[in-house]
């Protein structure tokens, strides 16, 4: 378990530099496909996109019961990256959770992560992954935007119509982009999970958080508190189970955290992120369909170890 | 840190709810509360308790009083939390009191107590039977110890004393502020003493997931029976190992429509958490079933009672969670997981 920064030029230079510190780090690099355990994750880099693909085996160069939705890093016309920028790696074992923080001009960031879930009895293999962004949104356009629902059912995620997933988990039930998947064995044979919705085998999203993540911060210390990230999947008859907790990721508000500092409790040291780019203001974000270039206050904090 | 499963029974002495007292005042002691008062010369018998906390620098003072009505048939613990003692005072008169009734009942009363230097928690079974439940003491606060040094609890099931029967209409605390949909709710009897020294009922999540004004609404135990949609579902185990969560204490509201924003504004608090006691789904469990986490070896709970399979899953250093239900309810969002410990 440890943290490791860098400065990129490219997307290419921060595939390598993934590449690099995983393969330094128990992971097996062969054929362009990382693997360790039940994980196998390529990295595919254009100028525009730092894409991740995941599945469940690997024949030669190729993914073996590939999740058919990728998650990326993009640099979108409404917004290009200026390089360089700074990357973030926290990367963990037992379980494997590897969490890339991309931060680039000057205050956006862009996240992509994927680990294994230690939740018993849920079939499959557990693996998940998720980017800023699904694999086939189209960055040319201009006016990439965040929604947040925050009025109707108190219910929480993002809307991502044509742009931000944001992922993390982070899903309202409305939109076509979300960017977090699992590969999951309830509901019918293992498969990926890629689908937010009401049916069955869907993932729920963040909703259930709704009441606690705008509670935050206490109004009476000024605090946030952080928030396990719960992955929550439809079953049938209107149940519902917790698939996945990450171990090494919290969901929390950003409101009076000093970001380039870390939040210690005792023996543990968090790095709080904005899932996107923080406002102080706005800190609920922009909701459907007007939109935002930001995410509020809304963060996530990543655990942080020395290398 | 002790905990106490055993039935009562009147058996021509004492009536049981009496007797409960001295079966809390027992099971206190065993974790260092010191007795105030227990006087059982008077009808309303009266148990005040005082621990320091497990900081051994505190003082958090709760009590239990019976209260009981012949021609209306009921037989209760009045169950409260003070912020000080003064022994020349009645019981209703202690410092900064706070109190639950908790059905009760004079034949036979089984009864779930866990107890450490912090807070007693646990239910007792009676009648036909419904399961009621009592939290007195501290929960534990998200705030440093000098922030919010004494989140005070009180629960039950009563509006303070409350001439009510185990058979009237009642639920239990957890579910908190807006955490049910039920005809006549009344947001539960779970109060928080707050830094300012309010006792106030708050939001509970997983039962409440909503702001102040609003029926819960897609949480972790959500209302289901009856309805559709993604935001009324309720948790249930991936396969045969329940998901015990948190029950957390908050509070949440909106503000009026942002037109800029397209959204609502909110504020609130995430006070901390119930010690001792969590949510779990009730899908292919029960009331007195013992769920065992962690531990050298899985316990066979076949013909073992609740003490035996709990004294079991302890000896082989797992954790024993009992599953207890709201009242008579049965569903999948009506059940909680009391921890002895």
């Amino acid at each position: 378990m440890a943290t490791f920064t860098g400065q990129v030029a490219s997307f290419a230079a921060l595939k390598t530099a993934i590449e690099t510190t995983l393969s330094a780090r128990g992971w097996a690099l062969v054929n362009g496909i990382l693997s360790k355990g039940v994980s196998f994750v390529q990295l595919t880099a254009t100028a525009t996109e730092l894409r991740l693909q995941t599945g469940t085996g690997q024949a030669g160069a190729a993914l073996t019961g590939a999740c058919p939705q990728l998650v990326k890093l993009l640099s979108f016309t409404n917004a290009p990256i200026q390089w360089p920028a700074v990357y973030v790696l926290h990367v963990f074992d037992a379980p494997d959770e590897i969490y890339c923080v991309l931060r680039y001009n000057v205050d956006r960031h862009q996240h992509l992560n994927f680990g294994v879930s230690s939740m018993p009895q849920i079939g499959g293999t557990g693996l998940w992954c998720s980017g800023s962004f699904r694999g086939d949104v189209d960055g040319t356009r201009a006016g990439v935007k965040i929604y947040i629902d925050t009025n109707s059912g108190t219910q929480l995620g993002v809307q991502p119509y044509d742009g931000f997933g944001l992922g993390f988990f982070f899903a309202s039930i409305a939109g076509t982009y979300h960017s977090s998947f699992i590969h999951c064995g309830l509901e019918g044979a293992p498969a990926w999970r890629t689908n937010v919705g009401g049916n069955t085998g869907d993932l729920l999203g963040v909703s259930h958080k709704a009441g606690l993540l705008h509670a935050l911060p206490s109004q009476f210390n000024q605090a946030t508190v952080l928030l396990p990230i719960d992955v929550l999947m439809a079953r049938q008859a209107q149940g519902q189970t917790i698939v996945a907790t990450l171990a090494h990721a919290r969901y929390c508000r950003l409101d009076h955290l000093d970001l380039n500092a870390p939040l210690i409790y005792g023996p543990e040291r968090w790095m709080a992120y904005p899932l996107h780019a923080l406002h102080p203001v706005q800190r609920n974000g922009v909701g459907w369909p007007i939109g935002g270039q930001h995410t509020g206050t809304f963060g996530i904090a990543l655990r942080e170890v020395a290398p | 840190m002790a905990y106490a499963i055993d039935t009562l029974v009147k058996a021509g002495g004492d009536d049981a709810h009496y007797r409960l007292l001295g079966a809390i005042q027992t099971l206190a002691e065993q974790v260092g509360w010191t007795t105030l008062r227990f006087d059982t010369s008077i009808p309303e018998r009266e148990l005040i308790l005082r621990s320091t906390g497990t900081t051994g620098e505190e003082e958090i003072t709760v009590g239990f009083k019976a209260y009981q009505n012949l021609a209306a048939d009921y037989y209760n613990l009045l169950a409260a939390t003070m912020v000080g003692y003064v022994p020349a005072a009645p019981f209703e008169a202690q410092p900064g009191i706070k109190s639950s009734g908790v059905p009760g009942h004079n034949q036979a009363v089984t009864y779930f107590l866990t107890a450490n230097p912090r807070r007693i928690v646990g239910a007792f079974k009676v009648g036909s039977p419904i399961y009621a439940h009592l939290y007195v003491g501290k929960a534990l606060a998200y705030a440093r110890p000098k922030e919010f040094p004494s989140p005070l609890i009180v629960a039950g099931h009563f509006e303070g004393r409350d001439a009510r029967r185990y058979s009237d209409l009642h639920w239990f605390p957890y579910k908190g502020r807006k955490g049910s949909g039920d005809s006549n709710y009344n947001d539960g009897h779970l109060y928080l003493r707050d830094a300012a020294g309010t006792w106030k009922k708050v939001q509970i999540s997983p039962f409440g997931n909503g702001h102040a004004n609003e029926v819960t609404y897609a949480s972790l135990a959500g209302e289901y029976v009856g309805r559709s949609g993604s935001g009324n579902r309720c948790l249930v185990p991936a396969g045969t190992l329940h998901q015990p969560q948190p029950l957390e204490l908050y509070d949440m509201q909106f503000g009026a429509y942002d037109n800029d924003v397209r959204g609502y504004p909110s504020s609130g608090n995430l006070y901390g958490v119930l010690d001792g006691v969590s949510f779990v789904s009730g899908f292919n469990n029960a009331s007195e079933n013992v769920l065992q986490l962690e531990g050298s070896a899985v316990i066979d709970q076949t013909s073992l009672s609740v003490r035996q399979a709990v004294d079991a899953i302890r000896a082989v250093n797992g954790r024993a969670f009992v599953v207890l239900q709201d009242g008579a309810r049965t569903t999948w969002r009506d059940y909680v997981a009391v921890e002895m410990a």
